[in-house]
């Protein structure tokens, strides 16, 4: 198992949780009364961000990432939609690290 | 048998899963024992407790706000982010086995006595009025 391919496939799931906690499950409570998306929806998002922590910091440690680069993925990793941002730069590293 | 008692045996089983990954951790002198130990079966064994966990807690309507839920959650993630950084820095000393064992022991204090915002409320106004809560 590869931490970095594990962290990029977490932060893809932990992104598109995210997202449909903002696009889908909010819009469902708020303008459709139904509080329950919110609940399912932000429990998986709660999970999946302890996970994307756990799998950050070990490959920050392992890879011995600067504290910079680790915050900046923390940072994207909170920003709707900010995964994209995190998985082109996952996927630049590990291609690299593929390479080499 | 019911789903809560299910899900509570899963988190159980889980639990010592990651309490033994712990322990491995730190009686293998192997670093590669250590990682296994710890990449193999205590962090996957969190992942099971967390989720059994976030399922307990939909299933009964717990906030999870409340103070036992969201301080097992934090601090069952500090104790695997010192497992992790012990193994990755190959720390075996007393100090990075506490630093691991202590958030845990916290949590499973967190889990028997659930205090919740109210409880703690109410110990805080006792204290403050000098009554017995």
């Amino acid at each position: 198992l590869n931490p970095l391919r594990d962290l990029r496939f977490v932060a893809l799931l932990e992104g598109l949780s995210l997202a449909v906690l903002l696009f889908v499950a909010m819009p469902l409570k708020h303008l459709a009364g139904l509080p329950l998306a919110v609940r399912i929806v932000g429990s998986a998002h709660g999970l999946l961000f302890l996970v994307f922590c756990a799998a950050l910091y070990r490959v920050a440690l392992e890879r011995r990432w600067p504290l910079k680069r680790s915050l900046l993925a923390l940072f994207w990793s909170v920003v709707p939609l900010g995964f994209l941002v995190l998985d082109r730069s996952l996927r630049d590293e590990l291609e690299k690290s593929e390479e080499a | 048998v019911t789903y809560s008692r299910v899900l509570l045996l899963i988190k159980l089983v889980a639990v010592l899963g990651y309490a033994g990954g712990l322990v491995a951790a730190f009686v293998s002198s192997a670093p590669a024992e250590r990682k296994r130990a710890v990449h193999h079966i205590a962090s996957p064994a969190l992942v099971v407790v967390w989720l059994s966990g976030v399922l307990l807690t939909l299933e009964q309507s717990v906030p999870f706000t409340e103070p036992w839920i969201a301080g097992g959650l934090v601090l069952s993630l500090v104790s695997q982010l010192a497992l992790v950084h012990s193994v990755t820095r190959d720390l075996q000393s007393r100090g990075a086995f506490f630093a691991a064992a202590l958030p845990l022991a916290a949590v499973l204090y967190l889990m028997i006595f659930r205090p919740t915002w109210d409880s703690l409320r109410a110990d805080s106004r006792a204290v403050t009025t000098g009554a017995t809560p």
